[in-house]
């Protein structure tokens, strides 16, 4: 098998409109994987920053009527007396050539040492239009695009919503968070180690990024508790808004600000230890909202407390060091992933309501507005059966649709649907 | 606190708490309060300072006992000395003004209004008296 | 023990018992006409006017009446 060459076919179209008799050759930067023979070219720096180690690059787009030999040669002479008065050595580099024959270009790559060249294999990462072509007839594609998703909270909820969402082709995103990746938030975030001591929401932008370039993400590291108006803002702009924050006062804000600007808002938590979890879609004067539900009791189970901060935001001050050690039970990532799918199903059903795409049917099922995932028989599920071989009464590992009605009381959509 | 909460919590305050109520330095962020006095089955009259976020009802009001000042324990200590206390269900004093707790943060929501706070403040305070009766700690009357 | 003071022991035995979850046949509830708190026989509470407000739950929500 030949080394793989992948070349961003927006970026190449890019240069070959640049191309003049004068200037066909243009350099860019590869990143490889040592040993597996995979190369990955760049016409120009890209939005995330690549995998892998660079070497040199080059594009070429021979006048027509020239062939491909001369051309790689004396491309490659070129290199080397580039490096050489740069004062580098010339080790190796991917040149690219891209012929316009037939009304097209025909792509054609190779790696190009001192003593040797090695033919590739060149592949396009496909253009926007094929990027997410497999969700067609499940999703409207195009109508996702277009959407755009407010996250508050990039933790191990809010990264996982957010490149799932992505995949499914949702083409807009609002992040707000001001924490940073630090080392015990690996085990559940999507970040990786070297992103540890970024923002949260620039890490996940890049995950976005690298699974659909075509996203437009705008991240905002605030505090939205004492940025409230820009919280409004981002709401009014949103099609949809997702608070997967840890502690109620931002999630109030949350509710608030949706409810008042009129827009959905999903809700969503593990409670301690992960032993389960609920989801809340809040939508605006047709169900209840986040203090309907907190009200009736129904939100004070307690929620997971997955880090010291997060207990002392939650507990009295005067509470001991080792009382809010002990206050700190997470659950794994595997026992937070059922909870963000299905707050990516309910998204999903919200972005595509008035659409003639396949989620309709998802649409007739979730009609509840709040749900309970039991995860585990552990602390209010400890005495439920055991699943074993039934699958007519309840269990653990299942959603159950609660049925839940506004508040008719409520102080907060009460007041904000009526005003 | 936008002007239709206002509105409601002017409303439940003067039904409950009628001319022992008053809101201060309402267009100030950084110091706009609830002057309450609530009055103990004592007779002992107590004044309360509510300090609401910018966020209210979002966040939890934060609750000082003005009058009177620098309120000590049956031993005769400071009780702003000895916060917080888990005993007394203080949290950080501000000067020799405790905070009472009211409501544990993971408790509050945006319909508690803040007639429920002063009220809640109201049972802080009898249970304080009757600690100074029976020299039994907060923590006996009121769960943690 | 002078009538305030047995006021005040007798509010502090029902919070007490509250707080033990001991089940009494009393409650709680603050009479705005006085601005008092006061100790109700639970038997006595439709005699009493619909503004006063029953304070039970004190860890959690505190109130019975809504908001």
């Amino acid at each position: 098998m030949h080394p793989l060459v992948y070349a961003d076919e927006s970026q190449v179209q890019a240069l070959f409109r640049q191309v003049s008799p004068r200037r066909w050759r243009f350099k860019g930067v590869a990143y490889e994987w040592r040993g597996e023979g995979v190369f990955h070219v760049f016409a120009r720096t890209p939005a995330v920053a690549p995998s892998g180690y660079p070497l040199g690059c080059f594009f070429a787009f021979p006048p027509e009527g020239s062939q491909p030999e001369p051309t790689e040669a004396r491309v490659v002479q070129e290199v080397r007396a580039e490096l050489g008065s740069a004062g580098m050595p010339f080790r190796q580099a991917v040149l690219s050539v891209f012929h316009w024959r037939n009304g097209s270009l025909a792509p054609h790559a190779c790696l190009c040492a001192p003593d040797r060249k090695v033919a590739c294999d060149l592949r396009y990462v496909p253009a926007h239009s094929e990027l997410y072509s497999r969700s067609r007839g499940l999703l409207e594609v195009e109508a996702l695009e277009r959407k755009r998703v407010v996250i508050v909270g990039l933790g191990s909820f809010g990264s996982q919503i957010a490149i799932e969402l992505a995949k499914a082709g949702v083409g807009r995103f609002d992040l707000l968070d001001f924490d940073r990746l630090e080392l015990a938030n690996l085990a559940r975030h999507t970040g990786r180690i070297q992103d540890l001591g970024r923002f949260k929401t620039r890490v996940v932008r890049d995950a976005i990024l690298s699974k659909n370039p075509f996203c437009e993400v705008r991240t905002f590291e605030v505090d939205i508790n004492r940025r409230l108006p820009l919280l409004r803002q981002r709401c009014a702009g949103a099609d949809l808004v997702i608070s997967v924050t840890d502690d109620n006062a931002s999630r109030f804000n949350v509710n608030h600000f949706a409810l008042q600007t009129g827009r959905t808002a999903l809700f969503g938590r593990a409670i301690t230890r992960a032993a389960g979890g609920d989801v809340l879609r809040a939508r605006p004067g047709a169900g209840p909202c986040l203090s309907c539900l907190f009200g009736q009791g129904l939100l004070q189970t307690p929620a997971e407390v997955s880090t010291i901060e997060q207990a002392r935001r939650d507990l009295p001050a005067y509470t001991a060091p080792d009382q809010l050690q002990a206050t700190v039970q997470v659950g794994l990532s595997s026992d937070i992933l059922p909870i963000t799918n299905m707050m990516v199903k309910l998204a999903l059903v919200a972005l595509s309501e008035g659409t003639a795409a396949g989620m309709q049917s998802v649409a007739e099922d979730l009609v509840a507005d709040f749900y309970l995932w039991v995860n585990r028989r552990d602390l209010i599920y400890r005495a439920w059966p055991r699943m074993e071989y039934f699958y007519n009464r309840n269990s653990i590992l299942r959603w159950y649709g609660i049925r839940t009605q506004r508040d008719p009381a409520c102080l907060v959509c009460g007041q904000l649907i009526s005003g | 606190m936008d002007s239709t909460r206002y509105r409601i919590e002017k409303t439940i305050l003067e039904q409950n708490f009628s001319r022992r109520s008053a809101f201060v330095d309402r267009y100030n962020p950084e110091t706009f309060s609830l002057r309450v006095g609530l009055k103990c089955s004592s007779g002992q009259a107590y004044q309360l300072r509510i300090r609401i976020p910018p966020d209210y009802p979002n966040s939890i009001p934060r609750a000082y006992v003005m009058t009177p000042a620098d309120l000590r324990d049956r031993a005769g200590q400071s009780l702003a000395q000895r916060s917080p206390s888990h005993d007394m269900h203080l949290l950080s004093p501000d000067g020799n003004q405790i905070q009472l707790c009211h409501y544990k943060p993971a408790n509050w929501h945006p319909n508690v209004t803040l007639y429920k706070v002063a009220l809640k403040c109201l049972v802080w305070l009898e249970a304080y008296e009757n600690h100074m009766l029976t020299g039994k700690p907060i923590d006996h009357f009121l769960h943690s | 023990m002078s009538t305030k003071n047995s006021k005040t022991a007798a509010l502090g035995e029902e919070l007490a018992s509250q707080n033990a979850g001991h089940v009494t046949e009393n409650t709680l509830q603050f009479d705005p006409r006085t601005g008092e708190l006061v100790v109700v026989n639970k038997q006595d509470l439709k005699a009493l006017d619909p503004d006063v407000t029953v304070v039970d739950q004190i860890a959690t929500d505190g109130f019975a009446l809504p908001h």
